[in-house]
């Protein structure tokens, strides 16, 4: 979406980009080590522009992700998981995405703290195949007490790495989450919070999202 | 585009009613608390000074019972020490190093594992000591555990059992017989893996 900028006056070279993307987060066992994760987001923005200018359109929706992912407990609560995403676009033609993720948890003190390593790959009939490789550390603490007890807020920080290769291109983008949690019960959770992310489209223009998240964990 | 809007409100909405069918967990939570809300008992016991380092007070809800715990730093090992509501001395658990077990009792301990889980990996050692216990300076200036005193080793490991890795709890006695093995439920992670 951001290309579509593309033409503008050199001098501009960072764009901005202010949305919502709420989430609904199914996850249930299936057996001892096998589960499965239903997810679905929407994304709309609400204004995007280049820094210091009036945006450019103002609310547009812009999609809405549905997706599952099949996990398999390799470790006490190390989990190695596969799946697919359905991209359904505002233009009618979808996206179809595969993801694999290792996801590998430690316990600091007070924190809990994970690892994630995703590859994922991308394809849709108009582009070429897009090739991404990311990292993601992601803690969380509880504000009171030790642990992320029942009908308490917790904070949960996010840092993803995202490798992203498509027709010779390159780019990275980082993610910074902050986001306050609260645990109705070890198996409800709704965080609301921050999405920033700073990327590059081409490579003098810098790109700055930032989303208002709310998401909803729910076990079942 | 109204097929995706429609799918999306499907999704959010039918998933509002789902909210309360998700089952029971067990209620177990331990919070900080501040000295003034500790049973006078209980501090009295502890009798803190100084050079025991910085004190923490925790009050614990569990199905079984609540408890105060005081935890600080004597001589760079850890001591845990637990209460009923009225400040009644429990238990003193401290954090201990494998190599510091008398040999007899470690070769027994590590029997024990090897005869109950296929393979395991100990995260934490406490040792235990409950009883007759009147002050913790006199129990501090006790070179050795007294017959008054009742003394278990309480280990968390990784184990793997049947086919299955978990993390266990395991209690023994003062000899390294196995008195206990309890499975420690994992917290949900699902909020930090997607």
């Amino acid at each position: 979406m951001l290309l579509a900028f593309g033409t503008h006056s050199a001098l501009s070279q960072s764009t901005y980009l202010i949305g919502t993307l709420p989430s609904v987060n199914i996850s249930t066992n299936v057996n001892e080590n096998y589960g499965l994760n239903f997810k679905s987001e929407f994304r709309q923005v609400f204004a995007a522009g280049f820094m210091g200018d009036e945006p450019i359109f103002d609310h547009r929706y812009i999609h809405t992700d549905l997706s599952i992912m099949a996990s398999r407990k390799v470790g006490i609560e190390n989990k190695v998981a596969a799946g697919y995403l359905i991209r359904m676009r505002e233009d009618g033609k979808n996206l179809h995405r595969l993801t694999q993720q290792i996801a590998l948890m430690s316990h600091i003190k007070g924190f809990r703290l994970a690892h994630r390593i995703r590859a994922d790959e991308t394809f849709h009939v108009n582009s070429e195949p897009r090739f991404r490789l990311r990292y993601r550390a992601a803690a969380d603490f509880a504000l009171k007490g030790v642990t992320i007890d029942p009908r308490e807020f917790y904070i949960k920080l996010t840092n993803e790495y995202v490798n992203d290769w498509q027709g010779g291109d390159y780019r990275l983008e980082v993610r910074i989450t902050p986001l306050l949690g609260y645990a109705i019960n070890d198996a409800n959770k709704l965080e609301m919070g921050l999405d920033y992310r700073i990327g590059s489209i081409l490579k003098d223009i810098t790109t700055n999202s930032y989303w208002a998240m709310i998401n909803w964990y729910l076990k079942l | 585009m109204k097929l995706v809007k429609l799918t999306f409100l499907i999704t959010y909405f039918s998933l509002i009613d789902l909210s309360h069918l998700q089952a029971q967990t067990k209620f177990e939570k331990e919070y900080r608390v501040k000295i003034d809300e500790v049973p006078s008992k209980a501090i009295t016991f502890i009798n803190w000074q100084k050079t025991y380092g910085k004190l923490k007070w925790y009050y614990e809800e569990s199905h079984e019972a609540n408890t105060y715990e005081g935890k600080l730093k004597i001589d760079n090992r850890r001591y845990s020490i637990e209460f009923d509501t009225l400040g009644n001395l429990l238990d003193i658990e401290i954090e201990l190093d494998l190599k510091k077990v008398e040999s007899p009792v470690l070769e027994e301990i590590k029997q024990s594992l090897s005869e109950k889980f296929d393979r395991h990996k100990i995260i934490r050692l406490q040792q235990q000591f409950s009883g007759e216990i009147s002050s913790l300076n006199t129990f501090l200036s006790t070179s050795a555990p007294t017959n008054t005193f009742t003394v278990r080793y309480e280990m968390t490991i990784k184990g793997k059992r049947n086919g299955n890795r978990e993390l266990y709890e395991v209690t023994f006695n003062a000899a390294g017989k196995v008195l206990k093995i309890q499975t420690i439920v994992s917290r949900n992670t699902d909020n930090l893996e997607y």
